[in-house]
């Protein structure tokens, strides 16, 4: 199969390759597999490929309609809960990092109240995620 | 139960471009986020899921390299044990990161020392990408980019009311906003360089149509990014923030 790397470099497992196209002959499932994801990302594009290698790298990537009815399932179970209250921690810490950065006349820097706000919030949902089981 | 900060999730829209000549905008993207915490310094990459039967999804993340080189690399999976991203070296900003699939536990790009979390994938979700990642200044003026994002209600139950999408932080100054004339909209644009019609940007406090954001809701937000004429290289962040009372 040929594929042609879009970014200066592409990685998969050991394989480098560098922009422009490759001759890749028999390629592993491993690799198919990862070419699938590289080519989902933007970041490469088959050129040219067998029925077989074609069907292999299909198979490989969700559908974005798949992808919706497994996030309305996550949501619905739960499941997705966990992964939202941890990326608002992330968030929030950070924002409030940002904050200790500025001076005290940038337009950035947030007021009193406002802080205030978000460390409570930081502090609620924190305790919520702390509540939330780590999903296996 | 009331609306709280973590009920209120951005994500992208449908279409997003790094290119110039294809469509932006459309109905909200549910799978893929546009908020991530960048690289305080360059460092190298790893990704771990919370579960270990996630074997098989592939992750691909998109960087900058310390030569402004954009450089990528898949990896797969491996359940709970980190896999390092060792090709794509030290990176100095993170620009994109795409999963093949969903997981079946919480998926985390960190920086290799594991401490520093860049985003966590929450179950049911496929990734995240900056903003405006790929815009350049031009010689010969100035050059406008635009892009959309969504501001969802996600409480089961109640309303965000009196909602007002606000710019929290604007660092660089080059950025302003404006809403979509309805919620739950699949406005586009011709492409990033083109506004979008009826959409008026400024960097105050927008009012969401219809007073009320109601559970399930989202409004689509769109950011102009303004480069000046020679514009120098931006490395910055722009926090848009959505608030509102709750019964």
């Amino acid at each position: 199969m040929k594929i042609e790397v879009l970014h200066s470099l592409w990685g998969a497992d050991e394989h480098v390759f560098e922009g422009g196209e490759h001759e890749i002959l028999k390629p592993s499932k491993r690799l198919l597999a990862l070419i699938a994801g590289g080519a989902h990302a933007g970041a490469v594009r088959v050129v040219d490929a067998t029925a077989a290698e074609q069907k292999a790298l299909d198979s490989h990537i969700q559908t974005q309609d798949a992808g919706e009815a497994a996030y309305a399932a996550a949501v619905a179970k739960g499941r997705w809960h966990h992964g939202n209250l941890l990326q608002f921690v992330i968030d929030r810490e950070d924002r409030l990092a940002y904050d200790d950065t500025l001076k005290h006349n940038h337009p950035d820097r947030l007021d009193r109240v406002v802080r205030m706000r978000l460390e409570h919030e930081l502090r609620v949902v924190k305790a919520r995620l702390e509540a939330t089981e780590v999903p296996t | 139960m009331s609306v709280v900060a973590s009920d209120l999730v951005a994500y992208h829209a449908a279409t997003q471009s790094d290119v110039d000549g294809s469509t932006v905008g459309g109905a909200i993207d549910t799978l893929r986020r546009p908020d991530f915490t960048q690289l305080a310094a360059n460092d190298t990459l790893e990704v771990v899921s919370s579960a270990a039967g996630d074997t098989t999804q592939t992750v691909t993340v998109e960087g900058r390299d310390s030569q402004g080189r954009i450089v990528s690399q898949t990896v797969t999976l491996t359940g709970t044990t980190a896999v390092a991203f060792g090709t794509l070296g030290t990176v100095e900003r993170v620009l994109k990161c795409e999963m093949s699939a969903t997981a079946a536990g919480t998926v985390t790009l960190r920086r290799s020392d594991h401490t520093t979390a860049v985003r966590a994938i929450p179950i049911g979700e496929r990734g995240f990408s900056m903003v405006f990642r790929k815009g350049t200044s031009s010689t010969s003026g100035a050059v406008d980019y635009y892009a959309k994002v969504f501001w969802k209600n996600t409480n089961g139950a109640n309303a965000l009311l009196s909602a007002q999408v606000i710019e929290s932080a604007d660092p660089s100054a080059t950025i302003t906003h404006g809403l979509a004339a309805s919620v739950n909209d699949s406005g586009t644009t011709t492409n990033r360089q083109t506004a979008p019609g009826g959409v008026t940007f400024a960097g105050t406090a927008a009012n969401v149509p219809g007073t009320d954001l109601a559970s399930g809701a989202a409004i689509g937000v769109w950011l102009n990014m303004h480069l000046a004429t020679n514009n120098a290289a931006i490395r910055s962040t722009y926090t848009s923030g959505i608030q509102g009372s709750t019964t």
